[in-house]
């Protein structure tokens, strides 16, 4: 359902992203991890069609992105990393605007808006502006939003930052239960716990460069093979992204701090 | 440490790159170059004066002076009108409040700071438009050089003394009211203080329309100095008088009670702001506006009763009720998401208020005129009255798009990732911008338009001047579209007048000063067959057939441009829509 190959983004002498070749299949739940600015949110939005890649393609249901940018996005749902929304709008009104920007039946769009504003417990300030909103209950409109035209497809960028406890298991039910309908999610995420438990495959980028993509056990036997499950994501990836080196540098800034620990 | 650490936040810009150094350079140029037009057309007035009421003894005097206290009068509204906005933005809104209160830093510090600053950034406004007008008086009076030390001084501290004022009302005002309601209110007093201006202008136009010089000058001097000495105004105006003989007036008489009251009001704003500063920032990002939330919500429940299945089904009663009359589709949902947000966005009413007063204003005195003096109008006056309704209609709507519909698409900002995320093509984006962008002027013109046809104004056809006129705001619209689709600035943020944090000024103005052009010369075009006919090279009876040719060939020219402008712009839009 999403296939991306050979994407590239050069911004003047810096590469962002480097011949990324991946796919995700339908019902499949895609994690995509990397240190910061390793080029994640580029990809998504070269993926989305929110970025025109320097080269390469990207197709959604095998639609180029770029060549047909209104189809394929027909088919997208997208949650950015920062969820900037239009302020002065009420949370039902900007859903109401992406139902009519998607050409969503008027019935239809009623009953899902009034059902995703239920399931985020926003329907008591659905007609408040969105300006009176916290981040978290913006991040809760955005992946609203998202969601609810159903596409095919759905991007998340950092979906769980701002959220609390409660929003952000929901949100890991949603996208479970999206997925086991035959629709892939793509999500980049710092929790690694996160990607650990929901994500079937994941993909680490480094410098612009994916380089490791598999399931975490597929991961396990090949980054450090013998370990078994005694391993976790986090040191998965801190071995591959070159986190371990750091290791040192934390000792001697804090000498005593396995003694204080002992103690 | 914070004024230092603001000043080369400024001199940084250079490290920006080229547009950073550019802009850096051409600030002194552009005050400069706008004192020194301002200091011409003084000086021209100034002589003139001098020359033509040399007859009347002391009227040249008195006009002057009476201009020079106005002039003070002056630099009190700006500082109210767009001072207000400027102080609240540096002193409430700066993105680095949040940062240094985090400090160990005392919040009266902080606010010292941010207060130094403001006034620092209203200064060259009250100077470039206040000194040299004065400068021109001196150098038509030929004074001394401490006339104009004492310009720069008398200005210097008649801004101290309103900035300090101002900043204590903001300081009181903000402690009890929400930021987001201070705002509206902001707007609610500009817009007020704005007519007040208008209307007092009018009555003293009414009042100064006499043939008589002697009873001029008396009027004149029925509002002098010596009657208004508990005015500040009077004492900053008084305080550059002394400086010259022929007026009986000593410098410290003035100068005391204007640097005393200066400094001992900026020393209260300093004192109380102790208390006041903090607290009134923490409320800045306060809301009260929940209200349409709480009617609808309370409607809602109204309708619904308390459980969510009722909800659902109210809710589509509601939709299928309304949605027959609304249209789907991105070119409809962008305009309809577009004129929602203006008409919650006090700009709109700002602009298109304050452009609506001052149709209306030329509206009533072309009536007045018209009326009173019993004119005759010639043919060729008709055609030039009429051109002139055009044109004056064309160039408030062209200020008013600039800040509203002519930069839409900087205007989404942010949020600009919900049309590029959504299928919206650069078709019906730039579309929906430019119809947007044409609205103003439409809903300028034809109340404008219409008092005249009622007016009883001899002039063209009312079908005619508005077919006119919304060809030359869909031309000057589709410049402003086309030049935010090629140099959008997503940081923009438009506030009375200004951008937020000064982000996108320099976008503004040139939208602005671009599209007035425009408008001015497609309607000056207009006036060439008048002004034809009058030199003689054509016939009076020849004038309504040239009127007519122009006429088409305007609106042929617009439905050119559009079709032409719509090709290039919509695939610039496309573009804009698959990149940041």
């Amino acid at each position: 359902m999403i296939r991306a190959e050979g994407l590239t983004k050069v911004y003047g002498a810096l590469t962002a992203v480097n011949e990324l070749t991946l796919s995700v299949g339908p019902g499949e739940i895609f994690g995509f991890l990397g240190p910061n600015g390793s080029g994640k949110t580029t990809t998504i939005k070269m993926l989305c069609g929110l970025l025109s890649p320097t080269a390469g393609r990207a197709k959604i249901c095998g639609i180029d992105v770029h060549e047909k940018p209104v189809e394929a996005k027909a088919m997208i749902g997208y949650v950015p990393d920062t969820p900037n929304v239009y302020e002065k709008l009420t949370a039902r009104e900007l859903l109401q605007f992406v139902a009519d920007l998607r050409k969503m039946d008027p019935k239809e769009a009623a009953d899902r808006m009034e059902e995703l504003l239920y399931m985020f417990e926003l329907s008591d300030r659905q007609d408040e502006l969105l300006s009176t909103y916290s981040h978290g209950m913006r991040q809760k409109v955005c992946i609203a939003a998202a969601l609810l035209d159903e596409p095919r497809v759905l991007f998340l960028d950092e979906p769980t930052v701002g959220l609390d406890p409660k929003s952000a298991r929901l949100v890991k039910e949603v996208l479970r239960q999206f997925a086991q309908t035959g629709r892939a999610v793509f999500m980049s995420t710092h929790i690694l716990e996160i990607a650990e438990r929901m994500c079937d495959r994941v993909g680490i980028i480094h410098q612009g460069h994916l380089i490791a993509e598999g399931s975490v056990d597929d991961l396990r036997r090949r980054v450090l093979p013998g370990t078994g499950e005694a391993v976790s994501l986090e040191d998965l990836f801190l071995k591959l992204t070159g986190g371990e080196e750091y290791k040192e540098l934390i000792k001697h800034l804090a000498p005593d701090a396995d003694n204080l620990q002992a103690e | 440490m914070i004024l230092r650490t603001d000043l080369m936040s400024v001199l940084n810009r250079r490290k920006a790159g080229k547009k950073g150094k550019l802009q850096l350079a051409l600030l002194p140029v552009f005050w400069i170059g706008l004192s020194g037009g301002v200091y011409y057309g003084a000086h021209l007035l100034f002589s003139y004066l001098d020359s033509y009421l040399a007859a009347v003894p002391g009227m040249a005097d008195a006009v002057a002076l009476n201009l020079l206290n106005g002039l003070a009068l002056y630099v009190i509204v700006l500082v109210f009108l767009s001072g207000f906005q400027l102080i609240f933005r540096i002193v409430y809104e700066s993105d680095d409040i949040g940062f240094l209160l985090s400090q160990p830093v005392p919040s009266r510090a902080v606010f010292a700071a941010k207060f130094i600053t403001a006034y620092t950034s209203l200064l060259p406004m009250v100077l470039v438009f206040g000194a040299p007008v004065w400068f021109a008086w001196g150098s038509v009076n030929r004074v001394g050089l401490g006339f104009y030390v004492m310009v720069m001084l008398s200005y210097s501290l008649l801004l101290l003394l309103v900035h300090s004022a101002v900043t204590l009302m903001l300081l009181a005002a903000m402690r009890y009211l929400p930021g987001a309601r201070l705002k509206r209110l902001f707007v609610a007093v500009t817009a007020l203080l704005g007519m007040f201006m208008v209307l007092s202008s009018q009555v003293m136009s009414s009042r100064l329309s006499t043939g008589d010089p002697m009873e001029l000058l008396r009027q004149i001097e029925s509002v002098n100095l010596k009657k208004t000495w508990y005015l500040p105004t009077t004492w900053s105006v008084n305080l550059v008088l002394g400086t010259l003989e022929r007026f009986d007036v000593r410098t410290s008489h003035y100068a005391v009670p204007l640097a005393c009251c200066a400094l001992a009001l900026a020393w209260l704003a300093v004192k109380m702001s102790n208390g006041l500063y903090f607290a009134g920032w923490s409320g800045l990002e306060e809301s009260s506006s929940t209200s349409l939330g709480k009617r609808k919500a309370a409607r809602r429940r109204k309708t619904s009763g308390v459980s969510r299945v009722s909800g659902a089904a109210s809710a589509r009663i509601h939709f299928s009720r309304t949605y027959a009359s609304q249209m789907q589709g991105a070119f409809w949902t962008i305009l309809r998401k577009d004129v929602k947000l203006l008409l919650r966005d006090p700009v709109l009413w700002y602009s298109l208020g304050t452009s609506a007063i001052a149709l209306g204003c030329f509206a009533y005195n072309t009536m007045r005129g018209a009326s009173v003096g019993g004119i005759e109008y010639s043919l060729t006056d008709r055609s030039m009255l009429s051109s002139t309704l055009v044109m004056m209609a064309c160039i408030m709507g062209s200020i008013v798009g600039s800040q509203t519909g002519g930069v839409s698409l900087s205007r989404e900002g942010s949020s600009f990732w919900l049309l590029q995320a959504n299928p919206v093509d650069g078709w019906d984006l730039f579309r929906a911008k430019l119809a947007y962008a044409v609205l103003p002027s439409i809903l300028l013109m034809l109340p404008f338009f219409g008092a005249f046809e009622f007016g009883g104004l001899p002039h063209y056809p009312l079908w005619r001047k508005l077919l006119v006129g919304v060809s030359i705001s869909t031309i000057v619209a589709l410049c402003q579209i086309l030049l935010d689709v090629y140099f959008p600035d997503f940081t923009i943020r438009v506030e009375i007048g200004s951008s937020k944090s000064g982000r996108g000024t320099g976008k503004l103005l040139t939208v602005m000063f671009a599209s007035m052009a425009v408008a001015l010369a497609l309607s000056v075009l207009l006036m060439i067959p008048a002004i034809l006919v009058t030199k003689g090279t054509y016939p009076q009876s020849s004038l309504a057939r040239l009127d007519a040719a122009l006429h088409v060939a305007i609106v042929a020219l617009a439905i050119l441009m559009i079709s032409l402008g719509n090709r290039v712009g919509s695939k610039q839009a496309g573009r804009l829509l698959r990149s940041d």
